[in-house]
């Protein structure tokens, strides 16, 4: 009795005996095909396996580790870049859009509260950096009986010129805000209602400006106010709009007061704020 | 009373009241008749250094916008003997306490 003759293969197939198939020995019998090819996967199998396992060793636990400890420091690394990359873009170096309008009234348009209506008077107004008319109106006010109504008097351009319009709550972002007025419940008559006048009035628009339009802008705390701040005007209406025309009034480590100098309305502006020894 | 309005809506704010012209923020007291001018005036609220003030470097806390001084034209009872026109004098009115804008900061 002899064994198999192995080869070092991995057989794509082990082969099905047949039951017409004659029982045959010998190494190239048909009866000791299927373990010859399983016998050639398993020398194959073995010597993989040995080389695997020879790899491992020769590494030894001392350049495992050294393996292991160069992995975790290049995860720290990596940590410690994204948390870089992360306070410059929200502290260090912080960006934003603001929108800055410029509207108001040069004269006139004088809001009068009667016992049953409010009157506004015609005038002149100034929005997208020039001076329009506007033509008043004479509103009656609703009332309830269970809640407060607030309302608002603007103007807004109309077929020619700017006309008044009144509205429940806020007015539209293209409106020019005269007044608002507010009306407590069970009110039967506009006595006991409470109108603010809300006109930004500059008489000599747009030669001088006596309020400059503002806004308040928030930044992500930094740990003092001298940080850089850097403009660009991405668009202006009506008239020139420079990064020069663009100022700070105020400032602090948790915001800034953006002040504008410029007759010209709707200015969008992106801004950056830098401080990269925060 | 004076319009509240708030930099980041929801986030806790200093603690502050208005009791007619005058605005309290983290217990600094502002007299906005008393401050008012002929152009609109901006009174901020600052943290300087953990101490609340008016001016400063430090954070904000809150910016009370105060309106510029109106003024009517009233008769003073004279005549003017050139053109026999009433003679009038320019009056300013009182500060309208519902035009006192007070805008909060968010707490740091």
């Amino acid at each position: 009795m002899t064994n198999l003759a192995e080869s070092n293969s991995w057989e794509l197939g082990i082969y099905q005996i047949e039951t017409t198939d004659p029982v045959v020995g010998g190494a190239d019998g048909i009866s000791n095909v299927q373990a010859k090819q399983l016998a050639n996967r398993t020398v194959y199998l073995k010597l993989l396996a040995e080389v695997a396992l020879a790899d491992a060793v020769a590494l030894g636990p001392d350049m495992q580790s050294m393996v292991d400890a160069t992995l975790m420091f290049a995860l720290d690394q990596a940590g410690q870049a994204d948390w870089g990359v992360r306070a410059l873009r929200e502290q260090w170096q912080q960006e934003g859009e603001l929108r800055l309008t410029n509207r108001g009234i040069v004269s006139g348009c004088v809001p009068v509260k009667n016992i049953s209506d409010i009157t506004i008077d015609a005038g002149i107004c100034f929005a997208t950096g020039l001076q329009h008319s506007a033509t008043g109106g004479s509103f009656g006010v609703p009332i309830s009986t269970t809640d407060t109504l607030v309302y608002s008097f603007y103007l807004r351009p109309a077929a020619s010129g700017y006309a008044t319009f009144m509205v429940s709550g806020a007015p539209p972002d293209d409106g020019i805000l005269i007044c608002t007025v507010s009306v407590p419940p069970n009110a039967v008559d506009l006595t006991s209602a409470t109108m603010v006048d809300e006109r930004r009035i500059e008489p000599d628009f747009p030669v001088l400006i006596n309020t400059p339009a503002e806004e308040y802008v928030a930044i992500n705390p930094l740990s003092a106010g001298d940080w850089r701040f850097d403009v660009d005007v991405v668009s202006a209406l009506g008239a020139p709009c420079g990064k020069d025309a663009i100022t700070l009034a105020s400032r602090a480590g948790n915001g800034m007061t953006v002040r504008l100098l410029s007759a010209a309305d709707d200015v969008v502006v992106r801004w950056r704020v830098s401080k990269l020894n925060n | 009373m004076a319009k509240i309005k708030l930099i980041t809506p929801g986030a806790p704010t200093p603690e502050f009241s208005v009791a007619g012209k005058k605005v309290t923020v983290a217990g600094v007291e502002v007299d906005c008749a008393a401050a008012q001018a002929d152009s609109d005036v901006v009174v901020e609220v600052r943290n300087n250094v953990g101490v609340p003030g008016v001016g400063g470097n430090g954070f904000y806390m809150a910016s009370i916008r105060i309106p510029a001084r109106k003024y009517v034209d009233k008769p003073t009872g004279e005549v003017d003997p050139v053109t026999e026109e009433p003679v009038m004098a320019r009056a300013a009115k009182d500060l309208d306490k519902n035009e006192i804008e007070v805008t909060l900061w968010p707490v740091a």
